[in-house]
């Protein structure tokens, strides 16, 4: 009698336990998800309300019998006040549960960001399914046209594409990672500024999709892409991204950086910004510079920066304004074939060195004043190292940085010697 | 007869209550009440960790082989012995159903959603009924096998996480200023709460007379465990720690990636973690029943397990609000270990020992 009632306690145990745990077993279940890969944020204009894009992954693409052509990526928007709200709609739509374990990006158009994102970011952030390694992207265009442009016949998965193009920021600089929880933290950093990846859609999105066709003869048009000159001398780093890529089968492009002063957005960095952001963060393994010949102005030569050793940031506070003085450490050679038979080696490597220093202490000089001065918001996080010289945290605030960045000096110094050697040496120099 | 237990198996036993407490709690309200100065705090903490368990460890060999209750009794009799009994049972309660609370709620966020709280709370806690009526050998060998994994767990999220790092946080370096960092910081040394269960494992050794080699073991790797608890935490997030529910150590895990091949670590730490909270909640119980078994004089502590689990479960399911959770985490947990853990210990021993050395000078 005994233990049939122990037999019976547990199996009643057993069926309560299984009852109360399959509702959660269910909704985690792969057969009711549907997994987003991307999710984009726009603003209805003239309304409270957002239009919420759920971009998913094709799951037939990665089927046996799938084609080795590249599946269309589903999208699907919802218009609703909130991120949440536009979620149980979706849910409801679908039938059924949506999981965003897997969203690779997060995606706001530049109108939305402008009114101040930090109640959606923070929703997102929070979101125990939303990993604070996925990246997020404003975008100068709607973010369901930047979603719908994305894919790409070189990329067979999209989500693979999603996850390695801030990769590309390690070798071009002309782009920076970053990941949610990194944003986030600056959003509500009061002392910092927060940026984002700045997608766009480039100029001929909607044409080169129909220039593939055989019997259709190329013209290659000829554009002015460089957008601004230093000293009169045309900046080959700073040009128009989107009118740049004439002819490629993926209509987004990643360029640049969206720069945020509290939560709102308030500007963009250019490519050669964006490469100094990723300088002064240390998150550029080499990149190539193209910079006018100082030999001969009408040339240019290319000069391929690597071995980048950490920089020296020291801030004196000393007086009223804080001068930010940032020393460099970096290491170069020159990759192009160079015609000048009437200077030594060394002469020749002083020169170009002399001109690679002017270059980017110009540059750098611009976008370090541009941060402060424009759009007065620490983005590389200087207050980081100014707070060094205080010992207590009312002591920093009683200093109010962000006012005082707004004022800040700024020093950029290079090593002595930034080019060590010519790759491809001219016959007869010395 | 209970098997005697080997020094690594109560270093092991020690080391869970202190991790299980650090990952769930201590180790983010270390870094969210003293932000940047919490790393040097945290040095603060362990170096005082050690040097209290040591003078406590010593102290506690002039009754080799005794532990608290037994030396009580010694002290003020069987009065003293039920009232310091009893006192224990509750505080040691108390951390049960904190426990269970803490572990319920991060297993329904994480993996649970639809399911409500307490059945979360009632499997574990039969979980842990199951695996106390087996008796100490199974409860105190899962914690030996557990805890080396689970210990050096935290070194590889710290190097996982160290490209994510910034070393600045540590600026500035006196946080709020001296006193709120350093004297009302060192409030937060019960980091060290494996240290409540130490002088009631001596009866229990193979080797009672290493009650200090164990005890200064324990705090020495305690300590490390902290610090590298604390500088992860504060070298990873400024203020974003004080928005979320979660334990910081698991969103810590959830930036790791070792490349594109090694995503999503966290799974495998959270498996680790719940095998050793539950591993906790075992010791906890099981200390328990000792303590009860031993004032009340039975021969069997199994009755017991049940009737101490209910009590557990439902003062955990009374943590309903956030505010009674965080009462009961921030405030009165700090006080009741500071108490238990320090006070009522160093009393008895001292009171303890004068009585001894009273009683040979009258012979």
């Amino acid at each position: 009698m005994k233990t049939a009632i122990k037999w019976f306690i547990i199996i009643i145990t057993i069926i309560i336990f299984l009852y109360a745990f399959s509702s959660s077993y269910y909704s985690q279940n792969i057969d009711h998800l549907d997994y987003v890969i991307a999710l984009g944020i726009d603003k209805i204009p003239e309304s409270d309300n957002l239009s919420v894009t759920f971009e998913f992954a094709n799951l037939g693409s990665f089927s046996e019998n799938s084609s080795a052509e590249q599946t269309e990526p589903i999208i699907n928007t919802i218009i609703a006040p909130t991120i949440p709200n536009a979620i149980t709609i979706m849910n409801a739509y679908i039938g059924k549960q949506l999981n965003l374990s897997h969203c690779k990006v997060i995606v706001f158009s530049k109108e939305f960001a402008e009114t101040g994102i930090l109640d959606e970011v923070s929703f997102l952030t929070h979101n125990i399914q939303i990993r604070p390694t996925t990246n997020v992207v404003v975008t100068d265009c709607l973010a369901i046209d930047y979603l719908k442009h994305s894919a790409s016949s070189l990329e067979q998965v999209l989500t693979k594409y999603y996850d390695i193009f801030p990769t590309s920021s390690e070798y071009t600089g002309y782009t920076s990672n970053i990941p949610l929880g990194k944003f986030y933290e600056d959003l509500l950093d009061k002392n910092a500024g927060a940026v984002t990846i700045l997608g766009s859609i480039v100029e001929n999105a909607d044409s080169n999709s129909n220039s593939t066709q055989e019997d259709q003869k190329t013209t290659i048009e000829n554009k002015n892409t460089i957008t601004k000159t230093l000293n009169n001398k045309p900046d080959y780093q700073s040009f128009e991204p989107k009118s740049a890529i004439s002819e490629g089968d993926r209509g987004a492009e990643n360029m640049g950086l969206a720069v945020f002063k509290d939560d709102k957005y308030i500007g963009n960095l250019s490519t050669i910004e964006t490469l100094c952001y990723s300088l002064l963060k240390d998150e550029v393994d080499n990149f190539v510079l193209t910079i006018t010949n100082p030999f001969d102005e009408s040339k240019k030569v290319d000069i391929k920066v690597g071995d980048l050793s950490q920089l020296k940031t020291d801030i004196d506070i000393s007086n009223d304004i804080p001068t930010i003085n940032i020393e460099f450490n970096l290491t170069a050679e020159v990759i192009n074939i160079l015609d000048n038979q009437n200077l030594s080696y060394d002469k020749t490597l002083e020169k170009l060195d002399i001109a690679l220093k002017e270059y980017l202490t110009e540059e750098f000089k611009s976008y370090l004043y541009k941060t402060s001065r424009e759009y007065k918001s620490d983005i590389n996080e200087f207050y980081r190292i100014a707070k060094r010289h205080f010992l207590t945290n009312s002591d920093f605030e009683n200093y109010d940085w962000p006012t005082k960045y707004e004022n800040a000096e700024f020093n950029v110094k290079f090593n002595e010697d930034i080019i060590s050697t010519l790759i491809i040496r001219q016959e007869g120099s010395k | 007869m209970e098997r005697k237990l080997r020094n690594f198996e109560v270093i092991t036993s020690l080391m869970i209550m202190s991790i299980a407490d650090n990952v769930l709690t201590s180790a983010g309200i270390l870094v969210k009440e003293i932000n940047s100065a919490s790393l040097l705090t945290s040095v603060l903490i362990s170096v005082l960790g050690i040097f209290i368990t040591f003078i406590m460890c010593k102290l506690s060999k002039n009754f080799i082989g005794k532990d608290l209750l037994a030396i009580s009794e010694y002290l003020g009799g069987k009065t003293l012995k039920t009232f310091i009994g009893f006192g224990f049972v509750i505080y040691f309660l108390l951390i049960l159903a904190l426990f269970l609370r803490q572990t319920a709620d991060a297993m329904q966020l994480i993996y649970y959603p639809l399911t409500h709280i307490i059945f979360i709370i009632a499997l574990l806690s039969i979980a842990t009924g199951i695996i106390a009526s087996f008796g100490n050998n199974s409860i105190f060998k899962t914690a030996s096998l557990i805890v080396p994994f689970i210990y050096f767990a935290i070194f590889l999220i710290f190097i996982g996480n160290t490209k994510n790092f910034n070393f600045d946080n540590i600026f500035p370096i006196l946080g709020d200023g001296f006193n709120h960092s350093f004297i009302k910081g060192l409030t937060n040394i019960f980091t060290f709460s494996g240290l409540s269960y130490l002088f009631f494992f001596p009866p229990k050794l193979k080797k009672p007379e290493e009650i200090t080699k164990i005890g200064l073991i324990f705090s020495i790797l305690n300590g490390i465990y902290i610090i590298f608890c604390v500088a992860d935490i504060l070298f990873l997030f400024s203020d974003a720690i004080n928005h979320s529910r979660l334990p910081p150590l698991y969103i810590s895990v959830r930036y790791i990636e070792f490349g594109t091949f090694f995503q999503r670590m966290d799974a495998a730490f959270i498996f680790l973690w719940v095998l050793g909270l539950i591993s906790a909640l075992n010791i906890n119980l099981y200390f328990i029943l000792e303590i009860l078994k031993n004032i009340t004089n039975l021969s069997d502590s199994k009755p017991l397990i049940f009737p101490c689990l209910f009590t557990s479960f439902g003062v955990a399911l009374g943590l309903q609000q956030d505010s009674a959770l965080d009462f009961l985490e921030n405030s009165l947990s700090k006080v009741l270990f500071i108490v238990f853990t320090f006070v009522v210990p160093l009393l008895i021993f001292i009171g303890a020992i004068i009585k001894k050395r009273k009683n040979s000078l009258k012979f």
